[in-house]
């Protein structure tokens, strides 16, 4: 009797357990479609930035500059001279080169990466990094600074990086994408301080920028 | 898959993720079995809000290390609910209870009126739920854990008999003459001190899990109480580190997908309980 009672009651827990884990799988379906989502999103990045280096790769054969492409937003920074083919060479390897790229990374690694960048910046300055996130702008005294805003898997927590597109010459908001834009920045990681203040400051210089 | 996890293992701080998560898990471990066996498994949530109350008040002070405050106010409060916790007029459950909602809603009630973060609702969600703090630890707080880790790891070890009479049977141990009240003071303190670590892990919300579901997987199947220590802390480590490769590798939350993995592991040795009887 007790016996049967166990087996029993195994069976219904043996039951309870399978049915949980239907219910799960059946999430599990849609948070992977949401990790589709996300995918997508990133595959649109990459498809962006795959662009983006065609575009330049030509320019390279031509040894031409850089004409925009119909529905083509990227800029190049590299401001070097037309004509000056060493400079222009010079500037598409440095271009290349990526030493971080974190549009590769999932949330949580993009965000520890950024959250590192801040705390140790002496670590990644000259460092070439690409990021994607949306676009924030922030005003104060009459400056604008450019930002690029990652969230991490919970999106509740965010972090993000200040960038000098190019020379830092385009006009906002003419030439700039609208905020809250997914982008994709390309720069120099660099420390600087304003005005002899103490404060550092951590942002991407010559950066290159896509939408 | 694999690619891209020993790509991100090349990252220091993800190193660093993995041995103090692994560390603390493992510590974790071999206390959560005790105040399971001793009905205190929710002394975590109690202890770990109290923590939260003393992180808020250190940000409002601008500690420059905020363990400066939260550690000394967790031990106390530790040694206040289990060793002088009971009292004619509130049982020891009230009084976990009352320390435990009344520092969380002061805590997060200071962050929000005294703000010293642009972004509070993220500071304190991943207070609350670990999300990625344990990615962003410094080399100075790993070496923190190890030290605590050790010194946990040592006392359990040194003094594990006299560990195992307190839990069991305090009058026993008592008229062996061994000092209860010390014992239980020391088993206080270590409490706090893993579970203020136990917050960059998964949280202040999830910290109970970390304790208790590594202790009742093993009590599953083990009926020793130096086999459910062992058994507990092997599942401990195993979850944690599972938890932040899958969350590194996924994107998901490191706490949640730490206690969803130990709840999993839980259920699968209940049944194993189960059938063997």
């Amino acid at each position: 009797m007790t016996h049967r009672y166990q087996c029993k009651f195994t069976i219904k827990i043996i039951a309870v357990l399978s049915a949980f884990f239907l219910l799960t799988g059946c999430g599990a379906n849609r948070a992977v479609s949401r990790g589709k989502t996300g995918n997508k999103v990133e595959d649109t990045v990459q498809g962006q930035i795959q662009k983006e280096k065609d575009s330049s790769n030509a320019a390279d054969d031509t040894v031409k500059a850089q004409d925009p492409e119909p529905g083509s937003k990227s800029q190049t920074t590299e401001s070097s001279g037309s004509g000056d083919t060493g400079n222009q060479s010079q500037a598409n390897a440095d271009r290349e080169k990526l030493d971080c790229d974190l549009t590769t990374m999932g949330a949580d690694m993009v965000y520890a990466n950024v959250f590192q960048m801040m705390t140790e910046p002496e670590r990644f300055v000259g460092k070439r990094i690409r990021i994607a996130g949306i676009l924030n702008v922030v005003s104060v005294d009459g400056n604008n600074y450019y930002c690029c805003i990652i969230k991490d898997a919970q999106g509740c927590c965010q972090n993000g990086i200040e960038f000098v597109w190019g020379d830092g010459s385009h006009r906002y908001p003419d030439e700039y994408p609208g905020e809250n834009t997914q982008i994709c920045v390309t720069g120099v990681f660099e420390t600087y301080q304003e005005n002899g203040g103490q404060n550092k400051y951590c942002r991407l210089k010559n950066a290159e920028l896509s939408w | 898959m694999i690619g891209m996890l020993m790509y991100y293992l090349n990252f220091p701080f993800v190193q660093r993720a993995l041995i103090a998560g692994i560390l603390i898990a493992m510590c974790s471990a071999l206390l959560g079995v005790i105040l399971v066996l001793r009905g205190f498994s929710y002394i975590g949530d109690g202890l770990s809000h109290a923590a939260f109350g003393a992180m808020a008040v250190a940000a409002i002070l601008k500690l420059s290390d905020y363990s400066l405050l939260v550690m000394p106010v967790t031990i106390l409060c530790a040694l206040v609910l289990l060793r002088f916790g009971s009292s004619e007029r509130i049982h020891g459950d009230a009084t976990l209870a009352i320390v435990s909602v009344s520092t969380l809603a002061a805590g997060y009630l200071l962050m929000n009126v005294f703000s010293v973060s642009a972004n509070v609702s993220g500071d304190v969600c991943t207070t609350l739920f670990g999300s990625t703090s344990i990615l962003t630890l410094t080399r100075a707080q790993v070496q923190m854990c190890l030290v605590m880790s050790l010194l946990t790891v040592t006392i359990f070890v040194l003094f594990y008999h006299k560990i195992f009479a307190v839990t069991f049977d305090e009058d026993f141990a008592a008229a062996s003459g061994i000092r209860v009240g010390a014992y239980q003071t020391m088993i206080a303190v270590l409490i706090a001190v893993i579970i203020v670590m136990a917050m960059d892990l998964v949280g202040s919300l999830l910290i109970t899990a970390l304790l208790v579901f590594p202790a009742l997987s093993a009590m599953q199947v083990f009926r020793s109480f130096r086999g459910s220590v062992i058994y507990a802390a092997v599942l401990s480590v195993l979850g944690a580190a599972f938890g932040i490769v899958f969350s590194i590798l996924a994107s998901t939350p490191v706490g949640a997908t730490i206690v969803l993995f130990d709840m999993g592991v839980f259920f699968l040795h209940l049944v194993v309980g189960k059938i063997r009887g």
